[in-house]
């Protein structure tokens, strides 16, 4: 029964994505339906979704078109046109991991030469 | 996947359909695919571009699957909101 809630909401995203250029209130409407079956069955949103719809006024977002996607402060900055709020989406651990496997595979080096 | 068995649960929106039967003879023939979908009616993009809204509860419908197969549906036995018909018991169907 989950799996078919997840399926749906692919489902949604993947014709809101489709219907955007020519209907963008049905893509918001689509939106709509699938973040209902998701608080309803109690699903986190997919990944790749989780970033193409406002949090504030939960309209689709299609970068490029209704928003604008930066990266400052460690953070990924989406920003909505449609009532102009920002999300911000840290990426802090992946840049913290990438530095430590440097220390890890300079210290490594070190011993060896040693 | 969308099957015969679980269309009642699955999503309705993006799939062919054709009105075959109605109470009312004016909707019987329209064709399309469906757009939208609330409580108690259905509504379908013409291939012309125009948009008719059906109810449900007094008409049949023929849905096209992605696979092709084409599954009759009377209109009363999906009578639910769109996220509420994922856990709806569909008894006196089968
Ligand atoms: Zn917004």
């Amino acid at each position: 029964m989950l799996k078919i809630a997840k399926e749906r909401i692919d489902i949604l995203f993947k014709l809101a994505d489709k219907e955007f250029s020519e209907h963008p209130e049905r893509s918001h409407r689509y939106v709509e339906i699938a973040r209902n079956i998701a608080t309803r069955y109690n699903i986190r949103m997919p990944r790749i979704w989780r970033r193409r719809f406002c949090k504030n006024c939960y309209l689709f977002l299609k970068p490029g078109y209704n928003s604008q996607v930066r990266l400052s402060k460690s953070c990924v900055v989406i920003r909505c046109f449609e009532c102009g709020s920002t999300m911000r989406v840290p990426y802090i651990k992946e840049k913290k991991g990438k530095r430590r496997e440097r220390i890890e595979s300079h210290i490594i080096k070190k011993r060896t030469d040693e | 996947m969308i099957t015969p068995q679980n269309i009642f649960r699955h999503e309705l929106i993006g799939l062919h359909v054709m009105v075959v039967d109605s109470s009312h003879a004016g909707f019987i023939g329209i064709e399309g695919k469906v757009v939208d979908e609330t409580k108690n009616t259905i509504s379908i993009e013409q291939e012309d571009g125009t948009e008719k809204i059906v109810p449900k509860n007094i008409a049949t419908f023929h849905f096209k699957l992605p696979s092709g197969k084409i599954v009759e549906i009377q209109g009363n036995v999906i009578l639910a909101r769109p996220e509420d018909r994922i856990k709806k018991k569909f008894k006196n169907f089968w």
